[in-house]
Parts: C-alpha cells; sequence; structure tokens
C-alpha cells in the first residue's frame, strides 16, 4: 500500500516535471495588399517619384510590395497634385483582363520603365520590416508601352 | 492529308491575328489647335504675339500632343490664311475667334491664357487651359494650375514648370471624354418645329394606328439613336427639341458618321408618312420645319 502510494506520487512528480515544449512561434507570411500610402515625392520631364509605404517578412518583400504598390496607385488611381492626378487605366476590372498587364505588374515587368527605386525608410519590428521606397517611373514610357499592348487606348478618337 | 494541315494552320494564325487585332481598338488621330485666349476686343493675332508667356504655354501644349503622337494645327498658319481669304482682318475683333476655329477644321480646339502674379512673398504663374469640341462647343476638360513661388521675373520658366504638371493632366482629361464619346456616342441636337402654314400639330395624328406626330418623331429618335439614349429639351403645339441625341462615331462600315445622313434618312422617314420637311444643319445642330 506504502510502495503503491509512493509509486503514484513519484509518477505524478515525473508527469509534473515533463519540459513544457515553448509553443512555436508560427512566422506571419505577409501577402501583397495594395493601400493608398502612395505620395508624391517630385516629378519632372515624365519622371514620377512616389514614397510608397509597405511591410513585410524581410527587407526584399516589402521593397517589392511598395514598388508594386506605386506602380498600381499610378495606374488605378492617379497621384494627387501630380502629372498623372488622373489614373492612366480608367477601368481597372476590364483591363486587369490583359495579360500585358498582370505580366507588367505582377512579373516584375515594371522594372522596365522604373528608372529608380531607394529605400527612403526601414523600421524594422517583431518579424517585419515597413519600408518607405522612393520609386520613379518613366510615365510616357509606360503609357506607350500599355497603349501598344491594347491596355489603354491611344490619344484619339 | 497535308494540304489540309496547311490550310488549317494558316486559318488558325489568322484568327489568332484577328484577334490581336481586336484587343487593340483602333482610334483615329482628332486634329487640334491651341489658341491663346483673347479678351473682347484683342484678335487672336494680337492676344498671340504680345504675349510671350502666352506663347511659351502655347508652345508646351503643343509639344505635349506632339508627344503622344497627335499633330496640332499651327495658328499662326491658319491666321495667316484665314487673312488670305479675307475671312479675318487684323482689325477685326476676337468675335471672328469661331471664324478661324471653324476654318482650321480642328476638331478640338485648346484655350490657353497665362497670367504673371506678383506677390512680396515671391512670383508666380496662374495657367489656365480649357479643352472644347470644335464641333458642338461642349467643353471637354479644365486644368488651372500656379506655379510654385519664386524671387523671379523669368516668367517663361514658371509657366514651363506650372504647364509640365499640368498639361499631362488636360490630355488624359481629353482623353476620358474621347473614351466616353467612343462607348456612348456624339450628341447632336434635333429641332422639329412646323411652319405657320402647316396643316400639322405635334397633336396631329399622322398614321393608321392614331399617334400623334410627336409620338411618330420620338419613336424614330428612339430607334436611331445610338444606345437608344436621347433627350428631351421641351415639346409645344408647334416644336419638338432634342436637345441630346447620341449618334456613334462610325457607321456600319467603319467610315465617320455623317450628321447629313442622318437628316436625310429622318427626312425620308417623314415623307414615308406623307409629311414634307425642310432641314438645315449647322454643325451637331438640326433644324427641321414641316410643311
Amino acid at each position: 500500500m506504502k510502495l503503491n502510494t509512493i509509486g503514484l506520487i513519484c509518477t505524478l512528480i515525473l508527469l509534473s516535471c515533463t519540459s513544457g515544449k515553448k509553443p512555436v512561434e508560427q512566422k506571419t507570411v505577409y501577402e501583397y495588399q495594395r493601400s493608398g500610402m502612395v505620395n508624391l515625392s517630385r516629378q519632372q520631364n515624365g519622371l514620377l517619384s512616389v514614397n510608397s509605404i509597405q511591410t513585410a517578412e524581410d527587407v526584399n518583400k516589402a521593397v517589392s510590395f511598395a514598388e508594386i504598390n506605386a506602380l498600381e496607385n499610378i495606374l488605378f488611381r492617379g497621384i494627387p497634385g501630380s502629372l498623372q492626378a488622373d489614373p492612366i487605366i480608367s477601368n481597372e476590372k476590364e483591363a486587369m483582363t490583359k495579360q500585358a498587364l498582370t505580366k507588367l505588374i505582377f512579373n516584375e515587368g515594371y522594372r522596365i520603365f522604373m528608372t529608380d527605386s531607394r529605400l527612403i525608410e526601414r523600421q524594422d519590428s517583431k518579424n517585419a520590416v515597413t519600408v518607405t521606397q522612393e520609386v520613379t517611373f518613366d510615365i510616357p514610357a509606360l503609357r506607350k508601352h500599355l497603349e501598344q499592348n491594347g491596355v489603354i487606348r491611344k490619344f484619339g478618337l | 492529308m497535308k494540304i489540309v494541315k496547311t490550310v488549317l494552320i494558316i486559318l488558325l494564325l489568322s484568327a489568332g491575328r484577328l484577334a490581336a487585332q481586336g484587343t487593340t481598338p483602333a482610334n483615329t488621330q482628332p486634329t487640334i489647335m491651341v489658341i491663346p485666349f483673347s479678351q473682347e476686343g484683342t484678335s487672336l493675332r494680337t492676344a498671340y504675339e504680345q504675349n510671350e508667356l502666352v506663347r511659351v504655354a502655347i508652345t508646351k501644349v503643343k509639344e505635349a500632343f506632339d508627344k503622344r503622337g497627335v499633330n496640332t494645327i499651327d495658328l499662326r498658319a491658319k491666321i495667316k490664311q484665314t487673312a488670305n481669304t479675307g475671312a479675318l482682318q487684323e482689325d477685326q475683333k476676337s468675335d471672328l475667334k469661331d471664324e478661324v476655329i471653324n476654318n482650321s477644321g480642328a476638331d478640338v480646339y485648346v484655350e490657353v491664357e497665362a497670367n504673371a502674379n506678383y506677390t512680396n512673398t515671391g512670383n508666380s504663374v496662374t495657367l489656365i487651359l480649357t479643352a472644347y469640341d470644335a464641333f458642338s462647343g461642349e467643353s471637354y476638360a479644365n486644368k488651372v494650375g500656379n506655379s510654385p513661388k519664386f524671387y523671379t521675373t523669368n516668367f517663361e520658366k514658371l509657366v514651363e514648370k506650372v504647364a509640365d504638371t499640368e498639361i499631362p493632366n488636360l490630355l488624359n482629361t481629353i482623353q476620358e471624354k474621347f473614351n466616353d464619346v467612343i462607348d456612348n456616342g456624339r450628341t447632336i441636337t434635333v429641332k422639329v418645329g412646323i411652319h405657320e402654314n402647316s396643316k400639322f400639330k405635334m397633336e396631329t395624328e399622322v398614321d393608321k394606328e392614331g399617334n400623334f406626330l410627336s409620338d411618330v418623331i420620338e419613336d424614330y429618335i428612339v430607334e436611331k439613336s445610338y444606345k437608344g439614349k436621347y433627350h428631351i429639351q421641351g415639346m409645344t403645339a408647334n416644336q419638338l427639341t432634342f436637345d441630346i441625341v447620341k449618334v456613334p462615331l462610325k457607321d456600319e462600315s467603319g467610315n465617320n458618321f455623317r450628321v447629313s445622313r442622318f437628316a436625310s434618312d429622318f427626312r425620308r422617314f417623314l415623307r414615308s408618312k406623307e409629311i414634307q420637311c425642310t432641314q438645315t444643319i449647322n454643325g451637331n445642330s438640326l433644324v427641321f420645319t414641316i410643311n
């Protein structure tokens, strides 16, 4: 009886001593989401520079997101106070059916028209990096590309 | 078998080409003239020649159109041409602006105004750009821009600065309007009046079904207007006015839609109802008088 009691106590002690596994911290995977955090930086001779803010789990991904965000804002929203105050593409839904446009935005096709991309500010937080990226696009060249691929109409009736 | 294969390949290739053509909307280059804003009592030539700011602004606007692949009509050449034909004399005033525009054959004209502003905190320039449809006089785009203030009297440079920002936006807005015209058609106005000696009134029954003349006319406009878009401004016993009748940009053959054709068709339609009328066409305005 005594032995049984001791055995039970030992078992309880052993069970309570099992190493408490710390819960594995799940790394957040950031998906690209367009935001309106794009503001005019400067403009000259058809070159438009905007500051775009995005967050991702690493700096390279955040920079890439910021570049895409800058482009999408120029294409679909326009940048107030700039030479592209109105969006280049007025009907986003219809335009997104064109392969040339999806390739331009998501397959890094935009890099041909991006004349500069520089990191202005970086903020590191737990498992995330937020960047402010100044991205410059050659607007006339971008427009011409979209015209040639039938995404937007050439100027005229 | 080989021949069948070749034919199939050719057919497939041509189908692909046709599909690709379908994705690129064909469009016509409009003719555009850029003119200075001229106050009453000032001729276009004076407004152009006596204001250097306006000349810089006009050149910048023309340059922007050139970059978009649209040629502009040169104002000075047109003024000279108009003057040569006796339509415009140097001492004639700004009301002859319309004549220059009409004679130019421009589809769109852009009016440019540039003013220098002097202040204690620096000088700036205000640029006002307005684009009109020469056909209807409808305003296509309006932009007002101010340059940043600088302690300078080099106003030409300030005009360039503000023009660089505002002109691309002007062109974008014009293109938006063009897109609307492509999608929804051009606007014409149709006025149908009744001659004082005529036996008809708008409430006269004109067919076996007992339809009024006004109903018959409206039904015709419904059928012939582009996408059925029209608007009646007003109707009296002697007049029916449509201030908006949308017509397509191109006809079935792909040629430019002719307003004169619309007028003739309407006149013939009335004749089929044993109604005689006369027609007058002035730009986008059609006036019919039922006798």
